[in-house]
């Protein structure tokens, strides 16, 4: 429900997050690919800028998780582990 | 299904690479972390013929692949019906083949070739869900919408009331009526970015932009007035 104590937290919670590093949502699609199989094969972490954009853009970042999910799944492995894989990216650099 | 992927073979000619007549995949040099399985679907679908006739049916039943796995992920394709969703799988692998066979030269090998083209099938099948899901929604992107009212603890309410006021402050006084209009609309109303550009004509890529653009500004006014500090950090 769009109370005004809904929106002040759901704006305030959005205006906190780290998003600031700027990346375009086609630069995102552009690299998604390779990084996502760095974090998942090689557990490297996330490049600065797209990590932000995946702070702040829900569309992209539930794309990713889509890939991640389905990577997981190709390679034998719970869809949930490779989504989880790359939040916790998410979540801490 | 097989008649989608025949149709794709009339469309030869979006094929991004090699000469007509001419398998231009062997000679492309990829990443060295590329593998054979890579090259070789470069090379069959820059071939001719029923290598890369094979290839592109191949390809489209990778496309569905994904296109079903993003629609079983997405909650709200449950509105759109069986017959719908099928449909929307469909087309979006079709696309999805179309757009890969356009872009095959920009693929460096930086990943497999599988996940490269996996992309492609997420974004157009969760472009199209959002799409529909919506279609038939009133979206007002010209006004800024109110909160309706005040719920829950009466003392929370009080403690929040000064920063809820410098929020709503900030917002008129920092933003653009465009940049908040954006900004409440995805934060708050929870409407799809993709949802808004095909709205106003425009591209995601802008869309998210005026997003960063408000958030940036508003973030600044929040932190000038002591409201949020620089350290803060909520996933
Ligand atoms: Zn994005």
């Amino acid at each position: 429900m769009n109370t005004e104590d809904s929106w002040t937290n759901t704006v305030l919670a959005h205006a906190r997050r780290p998003f600031e590093v700027w990346l375009s949502c086609d630069d995102c699609f552009d690299r998604s690919d390779a990084i996502l199989e760095d974090v998942l094969d090689r557990d490297l972490p996330l490049p600065a800028d797209l990590r932000a954009h995946l702070i702040g853009c829900p569309a992209c970042r539930d794309e990713m998780e889509t890939l991640a999910e389905l990577i997981a799944a190709d390679s034998g492995l719970d869809p949930a582990e490779g989504r989880e894989r790359l939040d916790a990216r998410i979540a801490r650099p | 299904m097989a008649n989608n992927a025949e149709g794709l073979l009339e469309r030869e000619d979006a094929i991004d690479s090699g000469k007509p007549g001419e398998a231009s995949g062997p000679d492309v040099v990829l990443a060295a972390a590329a593998t054979e399985e890579d090259y070789d679907w470069l090379g069959e679908l820059t071939s001719t013929g029923s290598g890369q006739r094979d290839a592109i049916k191949r390809l489209h039943e990778l496309m569905l692949r994904a296109a079903r796995f993003k629609l079983s992920r997405m909650g709200e394709a449950s509105r759109l019906g069986h017959v719908r969703a099928d449909e929307i799988v469909q087309s979006s692998a079709d696309e999805a083949v179309v757009a890969i066979l356009a872009k095959l030269s920009t693929f460096e090998g930086r990943s497999r070739f599988t996940t490269w083209a996996y992309k492609f099938g997420i974004l157009h099948t969760a472009t199209a869900v959002r799409r529909e899901v919506w279609s038939n929604t009133e979206i007002d992107l010209s006004s800024i919408p109110e909160p309706t009212s005040r719920l829950g603890d009466p003392v929370a309410h009080v403690e929040g009331l000064a920063l809820s006021g410098a929020l709503r402050r900030c917002i008129a006084e920092c933003l653009t009526p465009h940049q908040q209009r954006i900004l409440i609309a995805i934060t708050v109303e929870g409407i799809p970015i993709d949802v808004i550009a095909d709205r106003l004509h425009t591209t995601r890529n802008t869309v998210y932009k005026t997003l960063h653009e408000a958030r940036r500004r508003l973030r600044e006014g929040l932190i000038a007035q002591g409201y949020i500090n620089t350290t803060e950090e909520v996933n």
